[in-house]
C-alpha cells in the first residue's frame, strides 16, 4: 500500500473498477491526470509539496463513491455495445436459417404445420428479442438526460440475452427433430454447417455477454476501498 | 479547488448535485475543457462557494456524453494529453432549457422566501 494519498486514490480507483479495460483505463488516467492538476494548482499557490497531495485528495471526495458512479458509466458503455450487436445478431441468425431453408439444405419435402408454427415462433422471438435490446440501447442513450439507472438497463440486456438464448436456442432444437427429419439431412451441407458452425459461435458470445452484462449491471452504492476487481 | 474561500460559506454538497448537469453544460459553453479545467471554471464562477467533491464531476461528465450533450475526446493541452469536452448542439439546446426553467424557478421561490407581500 502506498503512503501517497494521490497514488492511493488513483490505485483504490483502479481496483474498484471493472469492465471494458480500455473505457476503465481511460476513466483512471482522467481522474489521475486531474489529481496531478490539483496538486499543481495548489502548489502554485504556496503549498508544501505533502500539504498539496492531501488537499487535492480531501477536495476529491470518497474514491469508493466515486468508483460507484463510474462503475454505472462502464456498465451502460457495456451494455449499450452488447445490445446493439444483439439487436444485430438475433435477426441475422434468424436470415442465415432461413437461407439454410429457402437453398432446400434442410428438408426434401415442406414443413408439418407443428414445425411451421415452432419455427415462426423462433422466429418471433428473435425479432421480438432484437426489438427488445434496441429498446436497452435507447434507455441506455437517452435514459441519460432521465436519470435511468444504466446498471438496470445492462442487466435487462443480460436477462433478455439469456432469455432469447434459451427460448430461441430451445425451439431451434426442437425443429431439428419435431418432423422426423433425420438430423443428419440437416448438416450435410457445407452453408447449413457454416450456419451451425456461426450460430454456436453466437449463442457462445450471448451466454458470455449476458454474464457480464448482469455482472456490469449490478452496481453498488458505493465500493469498498479495499474492494478487488 | 471547489473550496468556499475565508468568509464566504459553502453551499451543501446534496443541493449543488441536482443542479451539476446544469452547471457542468454552462462551463463549457464558452470553450472546450477538460476535467480540472471545467472544476476550476466552476469554482471561479461561484467565486469559491461550491463545497463539492472534485471526484463527483468526472461520472457526472461521463454521463453527460453518455446523453449526447457533451463530446469528450484525447487532445493535447499544454503538452500534455487531456480529455476534453465541448458542449453538442443539444448540450446547447439543453443549456437554454435549464436556464429558463432556473429563472422561472428562482422567480418563483424568491417572491415566495423574499417576504415581500
Amino acid at each position: 500500500m502506498t503512503s501517497d494519498p494521490v497514488n492511493a486514490t488513483v490505485a483504490t480507483l483502479q481496483r474498484s473498477l471493472y469492465g471494458p479495460r480500455r473505457a476503465r483505463q481511460e476513466m483512471v488516467r482522467e481522474v489521475s491526470d486531474g489529481l496531478v492538476d490539483a496538486v499543481e494548482s495548489y502548489r502554485d499557490a504556496g503549498l508544501a509539496p505533502s500539504h498539496a497531495r492531501h488537499k487535492a485528495v480531501a477536495d476529491f471526495g470518497d474514491p469508493g463513491e466515486i468508483a460507484a458512479e463510474l462503475q454505472a458509466e462502464l456498465a451502460a458503455r457495456y451494455g449499450r455495445r452488447a445490445a446493439a450487436w444483439m439487436a444485430l445478431a438475433f435477426p441475422g441468425l434468424m436470415l442465415l436459417w432461413d437461407s439454410v431453408w429457402a437453398l432446400g439444405d434442410a428438408s426434401p419435402r415442406p414443413l408439418s404445420p407443428t414445425a411451421t408454427l415452432l419455427a415462426t415462433t423462433v422466429d418471433v422471438l428473435s425479432l421480438t428479442a432484437a426489438a427488445g435490446c434496441l429498446l436497452a440501447l435507447a434507455g441506455l442513450l437517452l435514459g441519460a438526460r432521465r436519470g435511468v439507472r444504466p446498471g438496470s438497463v445492462t442487466r435487462g440486456v443480460g436477462f433478455l440475452a439469456l432469455g432469447t438464448f434459451v427460448s430461441v436456442g430451445g425451439g431451434s432444437v426442437m425443429l431439428q427433430f419435431v418432423d422426423d427429419a433425420p438430423v443428419s439431412h440437416v448438416y450435410s451441407t457445407p452453408h447449413a454447417q457454416a450456419v451451425v458452425a456461426t450460430t454456436v459461435c453466437v449463442a457462445v458470445w450471448v451466454v458470455v455477454s449476458a454474464h457480464r452484462c448482469l455482472r456490469l449491471g449490478r452496481v453498488p452504492r458505493s465500493r469498498p476501498e479495499n474492494a478487488s476487481q | 479547488m471547489v473550496r468556499a474561500p475565508v468568509g464566504l460559506l459553502p453551499m451543501d454538497a446534496d443541493a449543488v448535485r441536482g443542479h451539476l448537469d446544469g452547471m457542468l453544460l454552462a462551463v463549457l459553453e464558452d470553450e472546450p475543457l477538460h476535467g480540472y479545467g471545467i472544476i476550476e471554471a466552476l469554482h471561479r464562477r461561484s467565486g469559491g462557494a461550491l463545497d463539492l467533491p472534485t471526484g463527483t464531476v468526472y461520472p457526472a461528465l461521463r454521463r453527460l456524453e453518455r446523453g449526447r450533450w457533451i463530446d469528450g475526446s484525447w487532445s493535447t493541452v499544454g503538452g500534455r494529453k487531456r480529455r476534453t469536452y465541448t458542449l453538442t448542439r443539444a448540450g446547447q439546446r439543453e443549456l437554454a432549457r435549464r436556464r429558463s426553467e432556473w429563472i422561472r424557478f428562482s422567480g418563483v421561490v424568491g417572491s415566495v422566501l423574499g417576504g415581500t407581500a
